[in-house]
């Protein structure tokens, strides 16, 4: 389908509880070069408030491209972009408003401390946004009660003195404690052991439960896509070839295998189970809930 | 952004330059760079431009990327240019206002002092573009042996120098991630005065010198695992031998070198050159 054939909606119209809006999104890396590279190529896609959304691909894919797109990291090229109101394909948006709303956590986000104390880290951002002093200080202690560290304890620490998870924590008070409508998350979970990952991610889907906090997260670690996404975009070669929930894109066993991508172990398990006809709701996917309804599907062979 | 940034400016081709011996290459490019301060006359000068050009040439690299070279010392070209036109004062005046004069010999020798950094930089950055850095680091290593005899430490100075070559890319990739990392948390390098924008810098430093610490560390720790113990019974997987490309070229730059020496020498004594000098 052409571009010109695409009804597109224009910007004002976009409905209230959007939060991203791309269309025919385009962007080349060193253009017109020997060395271009086209990075992401023709992307439609629209997600909502308070979404859950994982973004799967191989490396090289555009997925990073994509999520850099989302605070003006990397400017828009060609095509639309509006993320929260924000029109990113004008010259010069408001670029501390957007980036107050998107919080961006990086892959290894502890790298970028650089602060004498825990507490000057974490109001770096707050301070940038023009946040009055007495204010920072609640809600530096209000992010970092919420990533789990004692404020009292750590607040005067060097944070190249804390462990790795500790630091990684600090580094997400750091964006958390702007308060921001958009969590964007680049491998939160790389390089934790997994009582430290599974923390990571407990937090990320009650902050997107209770805050209802849109949370857009690149993973490589299928099973946690699996178990924590309500939606699953998968980038290859800067294209958005799917846009699934978990449970429908993990059905596809043979496309998911082509892209050099695994299957989590519990897609695995469901997809055997309806193979031998034991068919599964599409919204249990947790251990917890599989467990349960292979439960109910028991006592109702059994009655 | 960054990344544009080309550090050891490597063109990537096969030509009878690249396959040259490093050590050569870079004794020739020594030897030239010394020879271009015995040019004292255009007319020499554009025999240097000649030889230069064969040598362009015969190392096949883009016309574009060779004064791509030169696009970096402009500010100071220009500045060299500008002094030397204002204060020289010898010869016939051509214009003058007030206490600004201009005179043809202030303009020639201008002109050659152009002429000779542009030439220099030329020079130096065909053998850039044609030795990857880490020959280079080789070369140096092998020329600079004979200091071994007065226990200068050649090996561990050519490990200095490859590590800190192989660190920069890494270094500057990491510089990009921290500054799109700090930006997305609203820091502004674009707008103050001058005291703020250094200001705005330490969050970018502290992580890169971090974080240039704990790569450090970890490749000592890699090195040591796999006994790496310095210059003792140190063998080369790939050993520099000079050919019979070496050869040729030596004889060519030699020749033209004794020519530039040769008129450099006569330049007083023979009357019938000075249409050369002049």
């Amino acid at each position: 389908m052409s571009r010109a054939e695409k009804v597109a909606v224009p910007k004002t119209e976009l409905p209230q509880n959007v939060a991203i809006y791309a269309h025919g999104l385009d962007f080349t890396y060193n253009p017109k070069s020997p060395f271009a590279k086209q990075a992401l190529c023709n992307v439609d896609v629209t997600i909502e408030k308070g979404e859950f959304v994982a973004i799967v691909g191989h490396t090289g894919s555009g997925k990073t491209t994509f999520v850099q797109h989302l605070n003006a990291l990397i400017r828009v090229q060609k095509g639309e972009l509006t993320v929260l109101g924000h029109d990113l394909s004008v010259r010069k948006p408001d670029l501390k408003a957007l980036r107050r709303q998107v919080g961006m956590v990086f892959q290894y986000p502890e790298y970028q401390l650089f602060a004498d104390t825990v507490l000057d880290d974490v109001c770096f951002g707050l301070k940038n946004f023009g946040i009055e002093k007495d204010k920072r200080e609640q809600m530096a202690r209000d992010a970092l009660e919420l990533v789990g560290l004692d404020f009292d304890s750590v607040k005067a620490k060097s944070p190249f003195d804390l462990s790795g998870g500790e630091k990684r924590r600090v580094a997400l008070a750091g964006v958390l404690a702007m308060k921001p409508q958009i969590l964007v998350m680049d491998e939160p979970t790389a390089g934790l052991d997994p009582r430290g990952k599974e923390e990571i991610l407990s937090l990320v889907s009650q902050l997107n439960r209770e805050e209802n906090i849109t949370v857009i997260m690149v993973s490589h670690d299928m099973n946690e896509v699996f178990e924590n996404a309500k939606r699953v975009l998968v980038f290859r070669d800067g294209r958005l070839d799917y846009d699934l929930p978990p449970r429908e894109l993990f059905r596809k066993e043979e496309e998911i295998a082509s892209m050099n991508l695994e299957v989590p172990s519990m897609a695995m398990f469901l997809n055997e189970l309806e193979r031998s006809g034991f068919a599964i709701e599409d919204d249990c996917l947790t251990v917890e809930e599989v467990f349960q309804a292979v439960l109910r599907l028991k006592e109702a062979r059994d009655a | 952004m960054l990344k544009d940034v080309t550090f050891g400016q490597y063109y990537e081709t096969d030509s009878f330059v690249h396959r040259m011996d490093a050590r050569v290459k870079l004794v020739l490019t020594l030897l030239f760079m010394v020879g271009i301060f015995f040019v004292q006359s255009f007319a020499v000068f554009g025999f240097v431009a000649v030889y230069l050009g064969i040598v362009i040439a015969v190392a096949r690299v883009p016309l574009r990327s060779v004064l791509r070279s030169v696009r970096g010392i402009v500010v100071f070209l220009m500045l060299t240019v500008i002094i030397n036109i204002f204060f020289n004062k010898d010869g016939t005046v051509l214009w003058s206002w007030r206490k600004i004069v201009i005179t043809d010999e202030g303009l020639k020798f201008a002109g050659k002092m152009f002429l000779r950094l542009t030439f220099l930089v030329i020079g130096s950055s065909v053998l850039t573009l044609t030795t990857t850095p880490v020959d280079l680091t080789h070369a140096v290593e092998s020329l600079l042996k004979p200091l071994r005899v007065i226990r200068f430490p050649v090996h561990e100075f050519a490990l200095i120098m490859s590590l800190t070559l192989s660190f920069i890319p890494s270094l500057i990739e990491e510089t990009d991630r921290i500054i799109r990392a700090q930006k997305a948390r609203g820091a502004d390098f674009d707008t103050g005065g001058l005291v703020k924008r250094a200001k705005a810098f330490v969050p970018i430093l502290i992580p890169l010198l971090v974080g240039g610490f704990r790569r450090a560390e970890e490749l000592a720790n890699a090195m040591n695992s796999r006994c790496y113990e310095g210059a003792k019974k140190r063998t080369r997987m790939r050993v520099m031998k000079p050919t019979w490309r070496d050869l040729i070229a030596s004889i060519f730059a030699v020749v033209f070198f004794a020519g530039v020496f040769t008129l450099f020498a006569m330049r007083d004594s023979w009357n019938v050159i000075t249409w050369l000098y002049y």
